[in-house]
């Protein structure tokens, strides 16, 4: 009667993939999520290199939250995020995070 | 603060007189059959010693034979489990030296529904996994039959659930407690709910689908000794369980304010009252855990607080929460005191705000810790660890994920699952600082290492046995118990080699413990709704 049985979607959601200089997914890079409290979240991608953050509130503001990536051998050259439409509510913030080896 | 111990009830003594007293071991041996399957494997065979408190269970091998060692000759009480049949035949033997083997016969039990476990009626109830998701919440406090032998309609039932939202998740079919404050509820997820459940009991006249039941244990999963200890009243509902360096066997009682201990040598049971602080507040407590001292610490559920027990002095000392932060709803269910020696201070959780706090034991103040602070969803901080330097490991119970805080700066960092919607329950901190856990809700057991910061997650083997807790011993092997199939889970995650004990009775498993001071270790658990503590000892 309560738990995440309730709304299991229902929020704004991070999503992304972590990728090389040539493009090809990085599988098992750490991505941080750092949110204004200084409280992180921390998921591992995919074999595909995709990330998914739990579902976050709608009071969070999506400028307030940044997101960066990392994995031994590599280091992060940028992140782009997808421009978000203006929504309500607001639409999934999908990032891509860059890494090179170095 | 309140100090004093009252030192309750006292019984056993007989029995470990009668123990002693008679010096000549007797042995209960035979074979168990059946017309349908010849001789059977995995044939759970009890026996029980007239006025005694102590049962014990052995199952049948693959050749249908069982042997009780060492038992003191007299008059015994005789049972069995095996699902789907009963006992033909007298239930009580004189067990004498030197007897013969027994012939013991099953027959086919005409009302298979009273001997399912509440993972059988996962299995046998139709509906999508959706469906029947909610339904891991009724088995805290009852089995499924209770529910399929209902012939509510969906109406009805859905009084019924909104009748549940009253009562504390400290409540047995034997104390049922009501809360202070209803939980919360969807009213929509209360009628999909009910309408569910209407499709599922007699409110049709029958059930229209056929019950389905596991397999027998088989193999080294028959090769186990169950010792049970009933205890001296029926509304204990014993927890947490943890053996001390001494054997004796502690636990905390879910529904009412004592910390009990058993000899397991003599079966001799205490109990220690420790103060109702809030009048008119559900009674009892969950966690247990014991200080680098040996002390034991309580969570306080609805009473607030955490409650320590000074083992020499044998006294309480409660630590209330401040008014401020008191309220009807406010629940203690963890405290964490393993670290303290570190910095004096020990870690419990705040249900009622989705919260951790920290309680400084000189001062007896604690901090608020929100890491789900605006976050929205569900959360639920539940299972707690400590590492050597005492910072917090959590279990996001509400959620799918764990989370670390920072003793030093208080800064939180939360790891979801790879599984979502896991709802990790209970954890242990293994000798390499690897948090263990289950995965309650993805019926999943997992590690999580804090250095590399990655999880491995594992299915347990039978769906719908969703672990509460795990234990790993010193082999390396991982003990978890399963809410509802009767079953523990011995696993080896070197091999992924897994192992499934039945145990002799209906018994709602929480905190697992195992004793790694013997070899093979030992075993321990409460039965929450059946009022025992239970030892399981492995043969290999």
């Amino acid at each position: 009667m309560g738990g995440a049985d309730e709304h299991p979607d229902e929020g704004l959601i991070f999503f992304g993939y972590v990728k090389d200089a040539r493009g090809a997914p990085i599988s098992g890079a750490k991505v941080t999520a750092t949110m204004k409290s200084g409280n992180t979240f921390i998921v591992q991608t995919s074999a595909t290199g995709l990330y998914r953050l739990p579902t976050f509130s709608y009071q969070i503001n999506p400028a307030e939250v940044v997101i960066a990536c990392a994995k031994e051998g590599y280091k992060q050259t940028r992140v782009i995020r997808r421009p978000i439409a203006k929504a309500n509510p607001p639409k999934p913030v999908e990032t891509e995070c860059r890494m090179e080896r170095g | 603060m309140q100090d004093g111990a009252r030192l309750k009830s006292f019984f056993g003594l007989a029995l470990f007189l009668l123990l002693c007293g008679i010096a000549a071991a007797a042995e209960l041996r035979g074979r168990v059959s059946s017309t349908e399957e010849g001789a059977m494997e995995g044939v759970l065979v009890s026996a029980r010693r007239a006025d005694s408190s102590i049962t014990v269970t052995v199952a049948t091998g693959n050749d249908g034979r069982f042997e009780l060692r060492a038992l003191v000759a007299g008059r015994y009480a005789l049972s069995i489990r095996a699902v789907g049949y009963l006992l033909d035949g007298a239930s009580e033997i004189d067990v004498r030296e030197a007897m013969g083997p027994l012939e013991l016969r099953l027959r086919k039990a005409p009302n298979l529904a009273a001997q399912l476990t509440n993972t059988e009626w996962f299995m046998s109830m139709p509906g999508s996994a959706e469906q029947k998701r909610p339904l891991i919440e009724c088995m805290s406090c009852h089995t499924f039959e209770r529910i399929a032998r209902t012939r509510y309609g969906p109406g009805e039932m859905f009084e019924v659930l909104k009748r549940m939202t009253t009562y504390a998740n400290n409540s047995t079919m034997q104390k049922v407690q009501v809360r202070k404050v209803e939980r919360k509820y969807e009213e929509q997820n209360l009628r999909r709910l009910a309408a569910y459940l209407a499709t599922v009991n007699l409110s049709n006249g029958e059930w229209a689908y056929p019950l389905k039941t596991l397999p027998r244990p088989s193999g080294r999963a028959t090769r186990a000794l169950i010792t049970e200890y009933d205890m001296p009243r029926k509304t204990i509902a014993p927890h947490d369980v943890q053996v001390d360096a001494q054997g004796m066997v502690w636990y905390s009682n879910f529904v009412e304010n004592y910390l009990g201990r058993l000899d397991p040598k003599t079966g001799a049971h205490e109990e220690f009252a420790w103060p109702v602080v809030k009048p008119g507040a559900p009674t009892g407590a969950l966690a247990l855990s014991s200080d680098r001292d040996g002390n034991f610490w309580l969570a306080g559920m609805f009473q607030t607080g955490v409650v320590k027990f000074d083992v020499r002095k044998k006294s309480f000392q409660v630590f209330r929460l401040p008014a401020e932060m008191n309220n009807d709803a406010s629940q203690q269910s963890m405290v964490m005191p393993a670290q303290s020696q570190v910095d004096g201070k020990v870690w419990t959780n705040e249900v009622s705000k989705q919260a951790l706090m920290r309680l400084d034991v000189k001062t007896g103040k604690y901090e608020l810790f929100e890491p789900f602070k605006l976050m929205g969803g569900s959360h639920s901080p539940y299972g707690l660890v400590a590492d050597a330097a005492n910072n917090l490991f959590f279990m996001d119970f509400g959620g799918e994920a764990i989370g670390r805080i920072d003793a030093k700066t208080g800064q939180a960092v939360i790891y979801p699952t790879p599984t979502p919607r896991s709802r990790p329950r209970r954890t242990m901190m293994d000798r390499d600082g690897k948090v263990w856990f289950a995965e309650f809700a993805a019926n999943k057991v997992a590690v999580f290492d804090p250095a590399k910061e990655t999880f491995r997650e594992w299915d347990a083997p039978t769906p719908h046995t969703y672990p509460y807790d795990v234990f790993v011993d010193k082999n390396g092997e991982l003990w978890s118990g399963s809410m509802s199939s009767d079953r523990i889970l011995r696993f080896d995650p070197a091999t992924g080699k897994s192992i499934e004990y039945l145990l002799p009775r209906q018994t709602n498993v929480r905190r697992v413990f195992v004793d790694s001071s013997t070899t093979p270790v030992t075993f321990w658990v409460g039965s929450n709704h059946g009022a025992s503590i239970i030892r399981l000892q492995p043969l290999d």
